[in-house]
């Protein structure tokens, strides 16, 4: 099944009066529970695409149709909508709300879909267990290990129960063992048959997925599948 | 997301930055302090010439002799042709629209009950010049027509005076010595406070002007029945300058003056002055709201300038917030709110203020103040509006932010 669909899309902006191609005429489509990374050096798209994605932006020309909804023309208030109901986001930075407890920043996502205070803790603890950090629910960021804000942030990315998790450099903040973890924690989601997408420039990274965009010039360069390299639970080395 | 709901978000990032926002809030504090204290005390200022207003009595002339001119000299006032008691009638029967026309006269007199003594005033009248002047009694009764006519040594003893000779005791029925003439006390006058001038309206005692006249202060030799002042009372305020010009009519022909010549007496509106004090009260009160409201718009400014920099400061939660799902107008709502429940937060804390203030300041000088309820709502509520209209334009400015750039500021 068709998740996510990119035909023929282009997007400009204009930049002191000339125009800059972020994404030049391309057609992508992916489906639902698959793991994608996109990598490519900075200037390349990646950013483009993934805010496309994410519905955080449209395109300038083409369609962009996720999970069956045609996301052109959509004003801010529906692309908003879309955004709380289908899509979760982790960051590089984490963007946790600062001196909010990890439960508050979870459930952060329910407030807009009008959540009643009681049932969003109750539906932001359980996805905190999820992610294993169900003692840690009265904690602020800064008293977490950012291996454990990130997964806050996962947790945060999942309450809404999203068709798609979009991940910018989510290991970027993050140390080689600590990253392993997180890799780990995206395989047994994606495990889950949750779809992701992973924008990374680390190839090691990237390896975790099963299949490769690579962007350049705001093209798509190539479009691999490839063997998922798993990530083990966590004081194990990653294997090939 | 419902109101409640974003002021809960509002009170969590107003007490994140805790000193912050109540430095802020002091602004609003101070503003609402001093608005709320200049119009107590300017409302308590107001209320005690309104009693002076009511003290005076309504719509009121005062008639005197005045100076003449006699070959290019100007002589004092009252020295030649007196207002008499028969002008008084006369302009009560022939002038439409008098209430009262009281003539009376006063002068310096000794009081004496048992052992006590006081040196006060005595003021002969009619019962009109009670009716004149909205003068109670409180105690006993007024004259009778009958103690009016005769001149009977009976007498109204002001609360002053009653209060200096007989103390709570009652009075009525007490016979006091005036300049050494027994006179006995048929009612106790309310009390009046002070006048306009500053002098104790109360100490003063009334007795019939036939009595005063012939057996305290002496008669007039040159002008049979004269009084040193008639007091008139006008029906309606609108009526006054027609009653004005009539009266000088009036007295013009009585007194017999030619064309050419000069008024002999002198009519002061003393409605009019009253008012004139009156207005110059309200304007003064109302500068000084003005002055304090300045205080408010400047403690509104300082948190626009707050917002502005916590929206600055929260670019990347503003844009976490839409890339979760937050629209514009949740953003607009969020930081709309901080601001409202930061200035009514002030608002009230600066109603408690004032409060302690007007207590304070009532207490150690004595001021008249009154606290109006309906300035304590408005003040909350004018902050609650300072609240919008300075919150507005950073509240925009949060919610115009592109999530994009939001995400990606430093």
């Amino acid at each position: 099944m068709t998740l996510l669909s990119f035909d023929h899309v282009s997007r400009r902006y204009s930049v002191g009066g000339s125009e800059v191609h972020a994404l030049d005429d391309v057609s992508v489509t992916i489906d639902a529970g698959e793991f994608v990374s996109v990598i490519g050096p900075s200037g390349s798209g990646k950013s483009t695409f993934m805010n496309l994605c994410g519905c955080l932006d449209t395109p300038s020309d083409g369609r962009v149709t996720i999970d069956g909804v045609d996301v052109a023309g959509m004003g801010e208030e529906r692309l908003s909508e879309l955004r709380n109901e289908r899509i979760g986001f982790v960051f590089q930075q984490f963007n946790l709300l600062a001196r909010t407890s990890a439960l508050d920043n979870v459930a952060l996502p329910l407030i807009y879909s009008g959540v009643k205070r009681k049932a969003r803790h109750i539906e932001a603890m359980r996805v905190l267990e999820r992610v294993g950090l169900g003692e840690w629910a009265n904690h602020h960021p800064s008293q977490l290990s950012g291996g454990q804000q990130q997964r806050v942030a996962i947790a945060r990315a999942l309450v809404n129960e999203p068709v798609l998790i979009l991940a910018d450099e989510p290991t970027g903040a993050l140390d080689s063992h600590t990253s392993a973890e997180i890799m780990c924690l995206f395989q047994e989601l994606n495990g889950q048959g949750i779809s992701i997408v992973l924008v990374t420039h680390e190839q090691d990274i990237a390896a975790a997925s099963s299949r490769k965009l690579n962007f350049r010039d705001g093209k798509v360069l190539s479009d691999e599948r490839i063997e998922q390299t798993l990530f083990l639970e966590p004081g194990l080395e990653a294997t090939a | 997301m419902s109101v409640l709901e974003s002021v809960l978000v509002a009170l969590t990032a107003l007490r994140t930055n805790l000193l912050r926002s109540m430095l802020t809030m002091l602004g609003i504090i101070i503003g609402v302090a001093a608005v709320i204290t200049m119009v107590a005390m300017g409302t308590g200022a107001q209320k005690e010439v309104d009693a002076q207003i009511a003290a005076l009595g309504t719509n009121l002339f005062m008639i005197m002799p005045g100076s003449f001119r006699d070959h290019g000299a100007r002589m004092a006032s009252g020295s030649r042709l007196k207002l008499t008691e028969d002008d008084a009638h006369a302009i009560k029967r022939e002038v439409a629209g008098v209430v009262a026309s009281a003539p009376t006269s006063r002068g310096a007199v000794q009081i004496v009950s048992g052992n006590m003594n006081w040196s006060t005033t005595v003021q002969g009248i009619d019962n009109d010049y009670l009716l004149a002047r909205n003068w109670e009694i409180v105690e006993g009764r007024v004259f009778e027509a009958r103690e009016i006519r005769s001149g009977t040594r009976a007498a109204l003893v002001g609360a002053t005076v009653a209060e200096e000779l007989f103390g709570e005791a009652s009075i009525v029925g007490q016979s006091v010595r005036i300049n050494n003439v027994p006179f006995q006390i048929v009612g106790r006058l309310g009390p009046k406070g002070q006048s306009m001038m500053g002098y104790d309206q109360d100490d003063l005692v009334m007795v019939p002007l036939e009595a005063a006249r012939g057996r305290l202060l002496g008669a007039s030799r040159a002008v049979a029945k004269a009084v040193s002042v008639i007091m008139v009372s006008v029906e309606q305020a609108s009526m006054m300058d027609e009653v004005e010009e009539q009266i000088t009519g009036l007295l013009r022909q009585r007194h017999r003056l030619r064309a050419d010549q000069e008024n002999t007496f002198s009519i002061r509106n003393m409605s009019e002055m009253v008012a004139t004090r009156a207005e110059a009260s309200r304007v003064f009160n109302m500068l000084l709201a003005a002055v304090a409201s300045v205080s408010l718009v400047v403690g509104g400014i300082g948190i626009m300038n707050i917002m502005l920099v916590s929206v600055t400061e929260r670019t990347r939660e503003i844009g976490l917030r839409r890339a979760v799902g937050a629209k514009p107008r949740d953003i607009l709502t969020q930081f709309l709110i901080e601001a409202i429940t930061l200035c009514t937060i002030g608002g009230a804390v600066g109603v408690l203020l004032s409060v302690v203030i007007i207590m304070v300041t009532s207490n150690l000088t004595g001021w008249p103040v009154e606290l109006p309820f309906q300035v304590i709502v408005l003040a909350v509520l004018f902050s609650a509006a300072i609240g919008v209209s300075f919150g507005y334009y950073p509240a925009r400015k949060a919610a115009r932010q592109d999530p994009i750039e939001a995400l990606r500021y430093e």
